[in-house]
């Protein structure tokens, strides 16, 4: 008796539980059975109440006799029987690709699996197809005539599920790599912020942002055990993972299209408590703190960035499994698209959360720049790629945030804000505002609907707003532009620095050469920043506002002067580091490339009496021009007469550049009458030439680079770079002792040839006086005012070309200034310079 | 500060009809925060404050041969009663009379020495004073009847009263004396049951001070936008400093209005008292005037700060 009583409450348990299992079906199945049901009464409905007529009137075709009952009820029962056995094998295979590939997996993964679109909305097509079969089934059994539209729709329909299930099993098969199943981590995720923007519905209810900031949370939590699986299983750890990536920094691109559209105290943005003073946490929280007996209220701060920082972690997760993997296309596919990204954030005015990204990928990619050690495998020649696809990322920073500039910021922000309406939210964010606009605009629009309450209107001016985002406007303007040239230190300094410590020189000269670039640019585009600036000072109207920057053009100008002025040094000292240095064939030149702006740089800095620049920079060039010459002759040369002397002229361009500028150095001191470059370039000379040993070598050295230059007839190398700096240094030279520099040419001047001026020295006399046709050279200069005083300084033969200075330099120094001018008007009782 | 001269006719208010005091009222409950601020508003700043270059240079002047000059100054050292602004008489008299109005929103006084050598003026408490035709009774409570010679009530004739009220276009007496009123019952920082909760011990934290006090203060800021008072909280809460300064300007406008009103009211009592002479603002900027004051801040010609100070 009690076994019966004991098996009845079983039976009794069991049947409550399936009982409860079978509710749950139902409430399940509900509305796809609801919309099947509905689909056949409609169609029932249609074939009952619709007029014969018309329809065979519109379709003369004699499709809608059908007499023949059974084989209405066969058709049915196939669509029925066919939808039955496609959802057996759809999920039997699901099955096997389950049980071979997501046994180990985590659970997440096979979530995944199962909720992967396509299939899951194809077998809901496929069992909404054959429940809506059998209802037809039904209705006929019951006695319905044959439904003429079910038979179009059905074909239709089957048509569909049984076509595509050939694409479906096809997929299948890419369903043994869990990456592609990401694809619904992004729909989710788009889902999710859709929601939280001004586009969703309940976008300013608190509960539906933090629902969407969970569900997002969620998708990110899956998104990053897949990565993680990726990155463990062998055969996933390079493309499939850098897919997941791409498609990761692809959201993110639209993501940041869309936070404009969020409010930025969204609970989308997971908050943290800060506890604020209590003088300045406001009297209401202070009394009822002090009444309560509890601490003040603490604040919350949203955490802005918290998608960005959980996705680019698994990004650089990613980028770093294929750099161990060594799969170059796979770095260079999630390197391209992180350059897209970070661009659109200079674009958005998001430069430090851009730069902070380019540090972040800079230390990822630094262990793989490591020069490896002597006598092992020399790096590929991606891996130097990727120093290259690094120092590119802060001038695509620049570009994308000169993009954004369009000239006339202000018209910009006032068009947006007459679009705003105050009493209706979503407007500003659909007025067009970038987003660092927001928290401005959203702070306004609290009091103005304060003031409706208490006004019945707005109060506060357009204008008034309108300069407060102005203001907002030029401050991230110029904090932008801060960062960038803070760029040239935080990023090309700090990678410089790294790889010279991890022995990679030439990624360092890569960096160094980008960061030209960068500087160029800067340069090339700062006109827009100040126009830029300027704009927005037209809408101050109140002279003291709070908070308004004061204009930095001059500052950020004399910044850059700076910031040049530090490159000079260091393209200087990387030109002496890398000159002479072997150098793998696929790669630039850098040594010789940062010689030749060094060489500009000093002539530069002579013209423009810039002895600082010049005494920072001409020893590294002096070493350098000496490497590059010793180095450019230990080349194979032939064994020609002729042949050796080409390469020796060849290997004397860089020491004839050094001559040049010396003897402009000269002038420059002469001119001023002062210690000036040539104080600096005169004591590095005498050291090199005077030296116990090699001096006298040396000196043979350069009288026979002298005379490849000064060979009748021929043109040495180097000589049409050179001869535009002598343009130039005649001009300058001319200018600054007071004569027009046209006369230096007279086919343009007053056809003189011979000038005359007022100078203490006889070097600047001998060097204005005869400037046509035979253009006087630093070359010149050098030998007739230092060089051939030196011992072993050979004079040089008649026909030489710097012979005419020498003459002339003499004649010069021994004739008195006088002479040049008429009824003894020539005060100058100086003494000429002796030499 | 200079001390005015106590009353030299005071014989003749010892001879007044109504009452002076009644012992044992408090008058009309305006000591809550918000109602109290609003009073001290109105009345303390009505006449400007003399720090400022435009302060030096205002001054009620009086307008009359000698007799009417005394006169006038007799009658409004009666009014002033103390020392009030700076010692000048009639500005004393000018400032008392607001605040007179600023507690009550009408103020009622009774001519005291009429076809004698020289007038007076007694003010009568707001409270038991009513208002017949061709009359004002003031009924004296039982505990005050010993004071005032048994008496139950006394009646005062119109012609011996001299009333001012808060101008019409700033809502007049009774929409005053109800703005006063929902000031003080705005005036407690959280609701009555939150407060007793809270004195039990019992600490809701679920209830949304910041919407409460955001409301609170709209409210406040609307009952009040006729005389445009911003509560003195520039902290920029609730408002932006643009509004926060438009709301002190027609503030200031509405100052205005209430010191030409006490003005042409004195003037309109010298002349029922046939005293020939007249007091006029020297000075002080009209109503029009700050109203073009604002409307030039509004268009953003002139800055709200230079507004500000022109309208002091």
């Amino acid at each position: 008796m009690r076994r019966q009583t004991f098996l009845g409450s079983e039976r009794l348990a069991s049947a409550n539980t399936a009982k409860s299992i079978f509710l749950s079906l139902i409430r399940v199945t509900v509305l796809p059975l609801l919309l099947a049901l509905g689909t056949a009464t409609g169609l029932l409905l249609g074939e009952l109440y619709l007029p014969d007529s018309r329809w065979s009137r519109l379709l003369p075709f004699p499709l809608w006799h059908l007499d023949d009952r059974d084989s209405y009820a066969s058709f049915l029962s196939t669509i029925s029987g066919i939808g039955g056995v496609l959802i057996a094998l759809y999920y039997t295979g699901m099955a096997a690709v389950g049980s071979a590939v997501y046994a180990r997996a985590p659970g997440v993964l096979r979530n995944l699996l199962l909720r992967e679109p396509i299939g899951k909305f194809y077998m809901q097509l496929v069992a909404y197809t054959t429940f809506v079969s059998l209802c037809l089934l039904a209705f006929h059994a019951i006695g319905f005539s044959p439904i003429r539209f079910a038979f179009p729709f059905l074909i239709l329909l089957s048509g569909v599920t049984i076509l595509s299930f050939v694409q479906l099993g096809q997929q299948a098969f890419h369903f043994f790599d869990p990456t592609s199943l990401s694809d619904s981590l992004f729909i989710d995720l788009d889902q999710c912020v859709r929601r939280v923007t001004v586009a969703g519905s309940f976008w300013e209810d608190n509960s539906f942002q933090k629902h969407a900031s969970q569900g997002a949370a969620s998708a990110l939590k899956s998104l990053a055990t897949l990565v993680n699986y990726s990155a463990s299983t062998m055969h996933l750890k390079s493309d499939a993972i850098a897919g997941v990536a791409v498609s990761t920094i692809r959201f993110l691109y639209r993501y940041e299209a869309s936070r404009r559209l969020i409010p930025s105290q969204s609970k989308w943005y997971p908050s943290e408590y800060k506890h604020p003073d209590v003088y300045l946490a406001g009297e209401l929280k202070v009394e009822f703190a002090l009444r309560s007996g509890a601490s003040v209220q603490p604040e919350d701060v949203a955490q802005e960035n918290w998608i960005e920082d959980a996705a680019l972690k698994l990004v650089l997760q990613a980028l770093e499994s294929n750099l161990r993997e060594e799969d170059e296309s796979g770095v260079f596919k999630i390197l391209n698209h992180l350059q897209l990204y970070i661009e659109r954030l200079g674009e958005l005015w998001e430069v430090d959360a851009s730069l902070n990204l380019a540090s972040k990928i800079g230390e990822k990619l630094q262990p793989f720049l490591r020069s490896p050690q002597p006598g092992s495998v020399p790096l590929p020649r991606w891996r130097i790629g990727l120093a290259e696809y690094l120092c590119l990322l802060p001038t695509s920073i620049l570009l994308g945030f000169v993009k954004s500039l369009d000239g006339a910021p202000l018209a910009k922000v006032r068009d947006s804000l007459a679009r705003v309406r105050w009493e209706r939210p979503a407007t500003l964010y659909r007025s067009g505002f970038q987003r660092l606009a927001l928290p401005s605009l959203e702070w306004f629009q609290s009091r103005m609907a304060f003031e409706h309450l208490a006004e019945g209107k707005s109060v506060t001016p357009n204008w008034f707003v309108e300069q407060v985002l102005a203001r907002d406007h030029l401050k991230v303007l110029q904090a932008a532009l801060d960062l960038l040239l803070g760029a040239n230190d935080r990023l090309f300094g700090d990678w410089r620095a790294k790889f010279e410590a991890a022995k990679n020189p030439w990624a360092a000269a890569i960096s160094v050469n980008r960061q030209g670039e960068f500087i160029r640019k800067t340069l090339a585009h700062f006109d827009k920043f100040v126009a830029e600036e300027t704009d927005y000072e037209n809408a101050k109207v109140m002279h003291d506002l709070r908070g308004w920057p004061t204009g930095k053009k001059e500052a950020f100008n004399e910044r850059i002067a700076q910031i040049q002025q530090e490159y000079r040094i260091v393209v200087a000292t990387w030109a002496r580091t890398l000159v002479g240095t072997e150098r793998p064939s696929h790669l630039p030149d850098y040594g010789g490339e940062f010689l030749l702006q060094t060489a500009q740089t000093l002539t530069e800095a002579i013209f423009q009496d810039d002895s600082e620049t010049f005494k920072s920079v001409f020893p590294s060039f002096f070493q350098a021009s000496i490497k590059e010459v010793l180095s450019l002759l230990k080349m194979d040369a032939g064994q020609g007469d002729r042949e050796q002397f080409e390469a020796f002229a060849l290997a004397t361009a860089p020491f004839l550049d050094l001559v040049e500028i010396t003897g402009y150095a000269i002038l420059a001191s002469e001119l001023r009458q002062q210690e000036g470059p040539w104080s600096a370039a005169q004591a590095t000379w005498y050291q090199y030439l005077t030296a116990e040993e090699e001096g006298p070598v040396r000196v043979g050295v350069v009288n026979d680079a002298l005379k490849v230059v000064n060979f009748p007839g021929t043109m040495a190398p180097g000589e049409t770079i050179r001869t535009g700096w002598r343009t130039q240094a005649l001009e300058w030279v001319m200018q600054s002792v007071g004569l027009d520099p046209s006369s230096a040419w007279p086919f343009f001047g007053d056809g003189s040839e011979r000038q005359s001026v007022r100078h203490p020295s006889a070097v600047i006399r001998a060097f204005v006086r005869e400037t046509f046709p035979g253009m006087y050279r630093g070359i010149d200069v050098f030998a007739a005012a230092f060089f051939l005083n030196l011992p072993g300084a050979e004079s040089p033969g008649r026909g030489f070309r710097f012979s005419g200075f020498v003459d002339a330099l003499r004649r010069e120094t021994n004739r008195p200034q006088s002479e040049d001018f008429e009824d003894g008007e020539d005060p100058e009782d100086e003494e000429p310079t002796p030499y | 500060m200079e001390r005015i001269p106590r009353m030299r006719n005071r014989r003749h208010t010892e001879n007044r009809i109504t009452v002076a005091n009644l012992p044992g009222d408090g008058g009309p409950n305006r000591f809550a925060l918000y109602s109290h601020m609003f009073i001290e508003d109105i009345h303390s700043g009505i006449l400007g404050y003399d720090l400022s270059e435009e302060g030096k240079n205002r001054r009620i002047r009086v307008d009359g041969d000698e007799r009417g000059t005394t006169a006038v100054t007799a009658l409004c050292s009666s009014l002033a009663r103390g020392y009030m602004h700076g010692g000048k008489i009639v500005e004393s008299a000018v400032e008392a009379v607001a605040l007179h109005l600023a507690w009550c929103g009408e103020a009622v006084y009774e001519i005291c020495g009429i076809g004698g050598e020289s007038l007076s003026l007694a003010g009568i408490p707001p409270s038991h004073l009513f208002r017949i035709p061709g009359a004002f009774v003031q009924l004296i409570p039982i505990q005050a009847r010993q004071w005032a010679g048994g008496r139950r009530y006394t009646y005062l004739p119109a012609r011996l009263a001299w009333v001012v009220s808060v101008p019409r276009e700033l809502g007049g007496p009774r929409s005053y004396r109800k703005l006063l009123n929902r000031l003080t019952a705005m005036s407690a920082s959280a609701p009555e049951f939150w407060n007793r909760d809270l004195s039990e011990g019992k600490f809701t934290p679920e209830f949304p001070f910041g919407d409460y006090n955001r409301m609170r203060t709209a409210y406040i800021a609307r009952i009040t936008h006729r005389w445009g008072w911003n509560r003195r909280d520039s902290s920029g809460t609730y408002d932006t400093e643009f509004f926060f300064f438009y709301r002190g300007l027609r503030f200031r406008r509405s100052q205005a209005l209430v010191r030409d009103h006490i003005v042409r009211e004195i003037n309109r009592l010298l002349a029922r008292l046939r005293i020939d002479a007249r007091i006029q603002l020297e000075g002080y900027p009209s109503p029009t005037e700050i109203g073009d004051l604002m409307d030039r801040t509004l268009s953003g010609s002139l800055h709200y700060g230079e507004a500000w100070r022109q309208s002091s």
